[in-house]
């Protein structure tokens, strides 16, 4: 086993702290440092591309930050893929894989601690032999959940073909349940959420499913030049997503229509909160090439696609764009949440701004994320404070899914690579690239796909797994966040289980702010950290914070300290109002 | 360059003929006192031949220019065009820049460089350039709908209202300036003033279907949800045009073998068989050893009736890809149009097996094993069809004879009666039946009365041959065998010798003795002889080869 040592306080952390009290100011050198192999993450993605230039190849995966052992901190689990192609064998790969055979998706207990020096020593330690059953299709991505209440989470892993539902036994160990549970789909899917949407305080399960993707129906696909190409999602038929009702016994029953889940997307993401303010959660699904959906819970068990008119299913200029990962948050701190996605290259992301009615408007050009994105194709996504100055700053991975012809007339063994991009929020509805000021990792050109979101060494500060296609896993540990002041929140059910979908806010004279919500969805195939931390800046005092349980219940646990993660239980705090 | 210096230019590797290339290119700009960029021409090594020809001419055209500076420009321009609509965007942007500085007065280069820099969203690099080719050509109207769109996307809101202004002083209907000046209000979150620009380019052009998205969410924001949600129900994705020559100049050069197979199919699917051909060898051409596309042109020629040359593509195909079950069943096709049946049965099984989900082979092959006269075998084969089923009266017909003559004339019944359910008034099929079930001893009673009926019918309104014989069979059938054998002498004076006449004799000697037909019509009939697949077979069957 490996261990690092991360010194506490780099030389760069006065002037980072000058630079993020003074916005505007240089960041330090290294916001983010990856550490992956150092700390005992040896993942390397295998596509297994033979060179006949088949569509899945290009697509996957993503990972899970989840604490599998309840131990109190993040675990690692990452979706692996195999050999690709009727008839392919592994000697046929174009990039051999990089692990034994067979492949599987990999499971790695963080087994971090304080070093004598006082020092925190990242380390993690590959269990995979050891915990039983994971996923071991051509896999996608994965989303987590707690499908038995007992407090333990499990894994819903998505695959090119049968996804999978793996329990977790509490011991260390999962369990393929999936045709006990009745959740498979062997459609082509890579995101999911589990979701409580009837209120039945039982997580269900939303799958988006991706395209018809049929290898006896191969479409062949080409670039400008007649070379072979990658084909895009309007190659083949969209299919209908899935909702799975958690029956409560192991089993769920699927109620797709039911429910009136009907028309085909293309889903590569998906989250759900609760957009138009009645306080039941609602589904957005980030469809590639066709209009995205946002599903409006009707409190009844069904839910009615608003997207069109709410403005939040076509760009500005009512053209459907290549959505891959998606995130939803309050990026302007007024109440309600907004949502951005990555997209194709020669298209921009889109942010998308709630009116808190659930009626959104396409701000993507005014709030300066276009021009930036505009020759990057996004996946992994999310909204979250990466400096702690209170304001959600945005990580973007991309990677182009057709070739960059630049790149194949440089003879690039594998030309789709590109580098991530950091963009932090100027406190005035605007964001700016940072990525060139922020470290090394941001030099880096490769082809990122999922990207998980969580406070890996407990420090109080958000770091990110990036999962590249055809490369090694990325974990970025962050290095200027705990220099701001903070406060970290484990919503838990009174039987001391993670709740999501609550949400908090910091009270201030009555007024709320800062709002945030506890959620493992969003980004792009990948599951985040449950928990919240709220940036503080400057502020170090004590905190009233506002609680929207997703039952209904406002509650409010006044005095938090900063710097330190609360257990908030439900029911523990104070009734509060609206 | 004289002819000899061309031909050893193209002996050279490409990695030689490029470096040499930019050291040519070095030494021309310098040597005319003009200092040009370096242009990092791609390895063009993995493209296909065609489009390596196209780019390589057009670098070799930038060399050999003896027009003085005004004509290198225009090579280079052109050269920059080239890797443009190959997206080639790098060095298209520094072959337009090299242009521009040669020929600081013409208009499409600037023009093409902002045109490129806008597809990358370098917007302030495509203001630049827009305007530099503007101040060239300021009459040029879609460069200012460029430039306006540009500001639009570049947050430069008054600058954008300025340029949709002068495009819509000049022609106040143009339809893409007045959703740019829309575009603009929305921008502002002025949504009641983008209504009525909006309203007259969708009066202007009506098929501009995404104005339809811009207006619904005006008029949603105006707080009228009827109308925005009638307006997102029409919308769509075409956007409003607007006259753009050098843009559609640039998109025709976009050529490939991919193009112009496209164009081919486009050509076959219109009817257009020698501009298919035409396309396909283009393609040909364009990338050398495609089985596909040697495929598809050899079925064009097949449809010109140019066999000969048909057979040679096949041939070709079929070196390149001895598996393809598509070749092996052109070539089948060819082999029983020269009357080889042998062979082309052996080419029609290698292509079922290679794509058992194929029909036509299937078809072709059951008629030739008629032919044969292998009915178990075309038995088999028809009842593997399944896209033929209930609608193909032809195939139903076939069937049905097959199944007589295999020996099962008690099958042979339900398909044509399905026949006559498509296609009741048919002489042809009643006959048949009448016959068909006549000469099956396994028949009801009840259906060989039904059968005389018929046949009684059918010979009253169509009295001849063909009718008199299977009234004399059904007769037979029902045990009226004096009144069959009486028409069956009748039928003898008046018939022309052969094996029909022979036939005929010998139901008259069964008829005496009291027995009834047991074969419909003679082995020797053209019904059990099916043609090879006629030139219209052909076209209903040819569905062109795609892609590989």
């Amino acid at each position: 086993m490996i261990s690092i040592t991360l010194p506490k306080l780099r030389l760069t952390a006065y002037a980072s702290i000058v630079c993020l009290m003074f916005p505007g100011a240089t960041l330090p050198a290294e916001v983010f440092v990856d550490i992956a192999s150092e700390s005992g993450i040896d993942f390397f993605h295998f596509n297994g591309m033979s060179g006949e230039i088949y569509f899945p190849e290009i697509v996957g995966t993503g990972s899970a930050l989840l604490d599998y052992d309840r131990d109190g901190d993040l675990d690692i689990y990452i979706v692996q893929g195999t050999m690709l192609g009727p008839g392919k064998k592994s000697e046929d790969a174009l990039f051999p894989p990089r692990h034994p055979l067979p492949l599987t998706d990999r499971l790695y207990r963080n087994d971090t601690r304080i070093g004598d020096d006082g020092n925190t020593l990242i380390r993690f330690t590959d269990v995979t032999t050891e915990s039983g059953e994971l996923g071991t299709g051509y896999g996608m991505g994965v989303a987590t959940g707690d499908i038995n209440n007992d407090g333990f989470t499990d894994l819903y892993v998505m695959n090119l073909d049968n996804n999978q539902l793996l329990l977790n036994n509490g011991d260390g160990s999962f369990s393929d349940v999936t045709a006990l549970a009745r959740v498979d789909d062997p459609r082509w899917s890579t995101s999911a959420v589990f979701l409580d949407y009837d209120k039945d305080g039982w997580q269900d399960l939303y799958v988006a499913t991706y395209v018809a993707f049929d290898w006896e129906n191969r479409i062949p696909c080409f670039a400008s030049t007649a070379a072979r190409e990658y084909c895009g999602p309007r190659t083949y038929d969209g299919t209908v997503d899935k909702l799975f009702r958690n029956l409560h016994d192991g089993r769920f029953e699927d109620v797709t229509l039911a429910a009136g889940i009907v028309g085909k997307g293309g889903g590569l993401g998906v989250v759900a909160t609760d957009f138009d303010g009645d306080q039941w959660l609602d589904i957005y699904v980030a469809n590639d090439g066709a209009a995205n959906f946002l599903w409006i819970n009707q409190k009844d068990g069904s839910f009615i696609d608003d997207a069109m008119l709410a403005g939040a299913a076509l760009n500005m200029d009512g053209a459907p764009e290549a959505s891959m990962g998606v995130d939803a948050a309050d990026f302007d701190d007024d109440g309600d949440d907004d949502l951005f996605m990555t997209h194709l290259a020669r298209e921009t992301n889109t942010l998308y701004i709630n009116d808190g009615a659930g009626w959104f408007e396409d701000q993507t050009v005014s709030m300066g994320l276009a021009k930036d994105s505009f020759s990057y194709t996004g996946f992994g996504v999310a909204w979250f404070d990466y400096d702690n100055d209170g304001w959600l700053d945005l990580l973007m991975v991309n990677g182009a899914v057709t070739h960059i012809q630049e790149l194949v007339a440089a003879k690039d063994p594998y030309p789709h690579h590109q580098r991530n991009q950091l963009y932090r929020n100027l406190r005035n509805g605007h964001y700016e690239d940072v990525s060139d000021e922020s470290g090394k990792v941001f030099e880096l050109s490769e082809v990122s796909r999922g990207a998980a979101f969580g406070d890996i060494d407990n420090d109080g500060d958000t770091d990110v797994l990036i999962i590249n296609n055809n490369g090694p896993a990325r974990l970025l540990i962050n290095e200027v966040g705990n220099q701001n002041n903070w406060l970290g929140l484990e919503l838990v059910s009174n039987s001391g289980h993670p709740v999501v979908g609550a949400r908090v806010a910091l009270l201030n004279g009555g007024k709320k702010h800062k709002w945030r919500r506890t959620r493992r969805d969003g980004s792009y195939a990948s599951a985040n950290d449950p928990r919240v931390i709220i940036g503080l800046g400057g502020d170090d005092g004590e905190q009233d914070l506002f609680v929207l349980w997703p039952d209904g219940l406002r509650e409010s646990y006044m005095g938090l300290a900063g710097r330190r993660y609360h257990r908030i239980e439900y029911g523990k705090g104070q009734l509060a109002d609206d | 360059m004289t002819k000899k210096q061309t031909k050893n230019f193209r002996d050279m590797s490409i990695r030689q003929l490029v470096v040499f290339l930019m050291a040519l290119t070095m030494f021309a700009g310098c040597a005319k006192g003009v200092q040009l960029q370096d242009v990092s021409h791609p390895d063009l090594s993995d493209l296909e031949p065609g489009v390596q020809k196209r780019l390589m001419d057009g670098r070799l055209r930038i060399e050999s220019a003896d027009g003085g500076r005004r004509q290198q420009s225009e090579n280079w321009g052109n050269m920059g065009m080239l890797y443009q609509v190959y997206e080639m965007y790098g060095p298209a942007q520094t072959s337009y820049a090299n242009a521009i500085t040669l020929d600081e007065d013409n208009f499409r280069w600037p023009y093409l460089l902002a045109f490129s820099h806008q597809r990358l969203g370098n917007y302030a690099e495509a203001g630049k350039f827009y305007r530099r080719a503007m101040r060239l050509d300021p009459d040029y109207l879609g460069g200012w709908i460029h430039l306006g769109q540009v500001y639009l996307d570049d947050q430069q809101l008054d600058k954008a209202e300025a340029a949709f202004s002068r495009v819509l002083k000049i022609e106040p209907d143009d339809a893409a300036a007045l959703t740019g000046m829309a575009r603009f209000h929305i921008a502002n979150r002025h949504f009641e003033r983008a209504i009525d620009p909006l309203k007259r380019a969708l009066e202007i052009q009506p098929t501009a279907s995404q104005l339809h998205y811009y207006l619904a969410m005006a008029y949603r924001q105006t707080g009228d949800r009827e109308l925005a949600r009638l307006h997102i129900g029409l919308r769509g994705s075409t956007t409003p045009w607007f006259e753009d020559k050098l843009l559609i100049e640039l998109s025709a050069l976009h050529r490939n073998s991919r193009t112009y197979l496209d164009n081919g199919l486009a050509a076959f699917e219109r009817g257009d068989l020698v501009g298919a051909a035409e396309s396909y060898r283009l393609a040909l051409e364009s990338r050398p050893g495609d089985a596909t596309t040697h495929l598809a042109l050899s079925w064009v020629l097949e449809l010109l009736g140019k066999s000969d040359a048909a057979r040679v593509q096949v041939e070709l195909s079929l070196e390149l890809d001895p598996n393809s079950a598509k070749a092996h069943y052109s070539r089948a096709r060819l082999l029983e149009e020269a009357g080889d049946d042998s062979q082309a049965a052996k080419h029609y099984l290698i292509a079922i097996a290679g794509d058992p989900h194929a029909e036509p082979p299937k078809l072709l092959l059951a008629n030739l094993r008629m032919r044969q006269k292998q009915f178990q075998q075309a038995v088999v084969l028809f009842q593997q069809i399944d896209g033929a089923d209930n609608t193909d009266v032809l195939f139903l017909f076939r069937l049905a004879l097959s199944l007589h003559a295999s020996g099962d004339c008690l099958a042979a019944i339900a398909p044509l009666e399905r026949a006559l359910a498509i296609q009741a008034d048919s002489g042809t099929l009643n006959l048949a039946l009448i016959r068909s079930g006549s000469s099956c001893p396994l028949a009801e009673p009840a259906d060989k009365r039904r059968w005389l009926a018929l046949a009684r019918q059918m010979f009253g309104s169509l009295r001849g041959l063909e009718s008199a014989e299977a009234l004399a069979m059904a007769l037979a059938a029902n045990g009226e065998f004096s009144d069959a054998s009486r028409l069956q002498r009748s039928l003898l004076t008046s018939m022309p010798g052969g094996g029909a006449k022979k036939f005929v004799r010998k139901n008259l000697e069964k008829y005496e003795l009291g027995l009834a037909a047991v074969r419909p019509w003679s082995a020797d009939s053209q019904f059990y002889s099916p043609p090879s697949a006629s030139l219209a077979d052909k076209w209903r069957m040819a569905g062109l080869p795609t892609a590989p």
